[in-house]
């Protein structure tokens, strides 16, 4: 489905049950919509969900230019207001845990509770290195020759070697993302720093990340900055703990989303 | 005396404010009258506030027989009976307590002046029931000490408030009797009043902490939707929200009743 909300096409998908809490997922950089498949279809008795690809990315329009965490957390209450949603449980992975976390800070009041999963606190000199080199890459030759190096980071070799047909979706996804998407995404991901918000953030807020993904200790300081928040830690998991402990990371999603009594 | 006896069962009361309509806090199941110190104290020039340690709670009975919803509703009219409160009542609640302040209001809605709901649980869904259930188990063969993990670590963060505060509330917490608290449980498995949710004709505040881990604002928010005519605020607090926010309450409590 496609609707226009802050100046850009976006494509979404809504399952689940109508009149359900609401749930929203947003993606991470070079994804779309669809690394969610699984907790959609575990937690669609439960839940209204709405999934979204992240400007740049999937069926979204993809402007030229950087995006920054404040665009990107416009851009999902623009979705909210377009789609009636007033308050809901919102869930994001990396550049969509960063997205997460920022609309924790600025717009509480349309958050129930928060999941932000692998992401740390802020750009390092390092990480905004890395993705100057990956952005020359992309102008230069498109997406192409980042496929491989960005299934290797993000996935143990373990899982690659046995789960073919997984990191191929992956790949794909990787390889469709618009040029002018991930410039825009790793330009965000560059320059954004989390920590002056954080002490502020008052929503019930889960942290979540793979136990062998390198971001591991960002996540845990976020965790610890952010009172009253939870951690899970999905044992073996790399970047995607979502894809690659399926189970385990939806399990800890719908302890934390359901309520106890 | 602190002390009366209700429906055959001891309780332990407290009666404070010397002028001003009645008003009636049930704790929560966990709690006991204490839950409330932060805010009784703050409305005694304007309220007469009645609280009492419900059934197996705080210093009351610890009894052994399961009871329901309808025993703690003869509780309260009995204990109201018992201390001669004058009518209209105000009833405050929180979290589970809610079943009773609809079930009481259901009874003699003449009786009752206005409602505030704190975090309520008014009902429990069939699917959750077995999860409660487990918690009762749990609670009598290990103690409440075995049921900390999935309950209080999850409903309060030590966060939430100052550590001398957080430590109070756990220190209460773990002196519960394990049966009273399984009885309670078990109770709440089965007992659904969101149907009275709709028949409600006084004046109704109902509040949702923003930082409760265990009812989330949107819930609440719903179950005040069904209730005519009702208010819905939001506050800074957490599930035990007369222990982590009494101040932002009694604000709430203080303009709601005009005091």
């Amino acid at each position: 489905m496609n609707i226009t909300a802050n100046g850009i096409t976006f494509n979404y998908r809504i399952d689940g049950k109508q009149g359900a809490p609401w749930v929203v997922f947003s993606n991470s950089l070079m994804t779309d919509l669809s690394m969610w498949d699984q907790q959609a279809v575990a937690l669609s008795d439960d839940f209204r969900i709405l999934r979204y690809d992240q400007r740049g990315h999937g069926g979204t329009e993809a402007p030229s230019g950087r995006y920054g965490f404040d665009v990107l957390v416009e851009d999902v209450i623009a979705l909210y207001d377009a789609l009636q949603i007033g308050r809901a449980h919102f869930v994001g992975l990396s550049m969509g845990g960063v997205t997460a976390v920022t609309l924790a800070g600025k717009h509480p009041e349309r958050v129930d509770r928060l999941v932000a999963c692998d992401c740390g606190p802020a750009s390092t000199p390092q990480s905004a290195q890395q993705w100057a080199e990956r952005i020359a890459l992309a102008k230069e030759q498109g997406m192409e020759p980042l496929v491989e190096p960005t299934v290797g980071r993000w996935f143990r070799a373990e899982f690659v070697a046995a789960n073919p047909s997984v990191v191929d979706k992956v790949r794909q996804m990787i390889r469709t993302t618009p040029v002018n998407g991930f410039i825009g995404g790793a330009l965000a991901l560059s320059d954004f720093d989390l920590r002056p918000g954080v002490p502020g953030i008052k929503v019930p807020v889960q942290f979540v990340c793979g136990g062998k993904d390198a971001v591991l200790p960002g996540t845990k300081a976020l965790h610890a900055g952010v009172k009253g928040s939870s951690f899970v830690e999905i044992p073996g998991a790399g970047h995607i703990s979502n894809l690659e402990q399926p189970k385990l990371f939806t399990q800890a999603l719908r302890n934390f989303l359901t309520d106890l009594i | 005396m602190p002390w009366t006896t209700a429906n055959d069962v001891s309780f332990h009361y407290k009666l404070e404010g010397e002028r001003g309509p009645s008003t009636i806090f049930l704790h929560e199941i966990g709690g006991s009258l204490d839950s409330w110190d932060g805010v009784v104290p703050g409305l005694v020039h304007g309220m007469r506030s009645f609280r009492y340690d419900q059934r197996g709670f705080g210093l009351s009975e610890k009894v052994r027989a399961q009871y329901s919803i309808e025993t703690l509703v003869d509780d309260l009219q009995h204990l109201i009976a018992t201390l001669a409160l004058p009518p209209p009542l105000h009833i405050v609640s929180l979290a589970a307590s809610s079943m009773q302040a609809l079930e009481f209001t259901r009874r003699a809605p003449e009786h009752v002046a206005s409602l505030v709901f704190c975090n309520p649980a008014p009902g429990v869904a069939p699917s959750r029931a077995d999860a409660l259930n487990n918690i009762a188990a749990k609670a009598e063969q290990e103690g409440i000490r075995g049921v900390l993990p999935m309950m209080l670590d999850k409903s309060y963060p030590p966060e939430l408030s100052n550590r001398d505060t957080y430590d109070n509330y756990r220190g209460r917490y773990l002196a519960n009797d394990p049966v009273g608290f399984a009885l309670a449980f078990r109770m709440m498995a089965k007992t659904n009043m969101m149907s009275l949710l709709g028949t409600i004709t006084c004046p109704t505040l109902v509040v949702a902490g923003r930082q409760d881990f265990i009812r989330t604002v949107t819930v609440t928010e719903t179950i005040a939707k069904r209730i005519p005519g009702a208010r819905f605020e939001t506050i800074d607090a957490g599930h035990f929200m007369p222990t982590t926010s009494p101040e932002a309450l009694l604000e709430l409590l203080r303009e709601f009743w005009k005091v």
